[in-house]
């Protein structure tokens, strides 16, 4: 194995050694607390509703939004936070291209 | 006489198509095509237009009036006008959408309105040309008033389902084998720490196994805890210098070597800083570097 810690390799005319540093990055995954809202509240939001269905079915998914759709639901989602529908709790983001 | 016959023919409605579709047809060409071969962007798509808009029109003026001449005065009218756009479009002149917008296209519009009255050779060829710039830049302007449409309304909405992870590593009854890990407070939401290369070999057993395909990281569950883990290994090179290169126990690394381009690189940037360093005159005895070794 070339990259060994002290190992010596020729490289050209060229001697170098190798050093490794290593180390673990951890992030908990924590579920907050989440708005629960109801269907008739989703009305205003079609797409916001289609991206909560799939992403229920999926994992995830990104849907495209009318702009003005997209204004009002990131509003929305804003004054929510973590959204809970039909049982399952979701994060919502908002992309520009 | 043959003058008198060269006015018809230019003023003809048929030869007012065929520049109405010159006109329509270059900045697609700009847009479309000529990217392929030369780097073209922003203002430079009009003015590549208008440049290839130059070209095609000299072959319908040529071969409806025979006439080089004809070509030249239409040459000599195209050039002022594509300046005066260059001039109303650059930044680096004077920026000015009142020239580009209003003046230029009023007076092109009155020259095409004058070439169909006038009954001269010169006029009907200004608004001949003032008939190709205009559509030309009509249809570019289209095409960038669709882009900003486009890019306006290109919106999205992201939802993810929040949830446990269904695959993971449970760690719970392993993590005592690792010295680095087992005096951690685990209910922490971050965590960072440094471990030893034979616990970095065991985690990556450990990660191989449950490392979706794609994926930097994989899920572990610790204590009821669940986490994302990265494992992160920095390798680095030392080139060794004067009495350090009387080495007799080495790896002779091939310059084509396939296994390990960023070792590769990683040995070319030191050396390059050597070389650097010992042109500089600095008195350094070693050059360090090191890289994040995928």
């Amino acid at each position: 194995m070339l990259i060994d810690e002290g190992n010596v390799l020729k490289f050209g005319e060229d001697y170098f050694i190798v050093f490794v540093n290593c180390s673990l990055r951890m992030k908990r995954i924590v579920i907050p607390e989440c708005n629960e809202i109801t269907d008739d509240e989703l009305q205003m939001y079609p797409t916001l509703k289609n991206a909560l269905i799939t992403a229920e079915k999926k994992g995830s998914t990104t849907l495209k939004a009318p702009p003005e759709e997209w204004s009002k639901t990131l509003s929305f989602v804003r004054e929510k936070g973590c959204i809970k529908f039909n049982g399952s709790k979701f994060e919502v983001h908002f992309m520009l291209s | 006489m043959k003058n008198i016959m060269n006015i018809e023919k230019l003023r003809s409605w048929e030869t007012y198509v065929i520049f109405l579709i010159i006109g329509i047809i270059s900045p697609p060409v700009s847009i479309f095509i000529l990217p392929n071969f030369f780097r073209l962007e922003g203002m430079m798509q009009l003015y590549s237009a208008l440049a290839f808009n130059l070209v095609l029109i000299t072959l319908p003026f040529y071969f409806l009036t025979h006439s080089l001449t004809t070509v030249f005065k239409a040459i000599g009218i195209y050039l002022p006008l594509f300046f005066l756009l260059f001039l109303g479009f650059s930044s680096y002149t004077f920026s000015n959408p009142l020239l580009t917008f209003i003046v230029l296209p009023f007076f092109m519009v009155l020259l095409i309105i004058l070439s169909r009255f006038k009954g001269s050779e010169n006029v009907t060829i200004a608004g001949i040309v003032s008939l190709t710039i205009l559509t030309s830049l009509l249809v570019f302007m289209a095409f960038l008033g669709y882009a900003a449409h486009q890019h306006y309304t290109a919106k999205y909405i992201h939802a993810s389902k929040l949830e446990l992870p269904k695959y993971y590593a449970n760690l719970t009854d392993k993590i005592d084998e690792f010295a680095s890990l087992k005096e951690l407070n685990f209910s922490k939401d971050s965590i960072n720490v440094e471990i030893s290369l034979a616990e970095m070999a065991e985690l990556e057993k450990i990660a191989e196994k449950y490392t979706k395909p794609g994926d930097a990281f994989f899920y572990a569950k610790i204590d009821g805890n669940y986490f994302k883990v990265w494992l992160i290994k920095l390798v680095g090179v030392e080139i060794l210098i004067g009495n350090q290169m009387n080495q007799t126990n080495y790896v002779v690394v091939n310059k084509s070597i396939k296994c390990c381009p960023s070792l590769v690189k990683l040995m070319n940037d030191v050396k390059e800083f050597k070389r650097e360093i010992e042109k500089d005159g600095a008195k350094k005895k070693l050059v360090r570097h090191s890289t994040k070794f995928p």
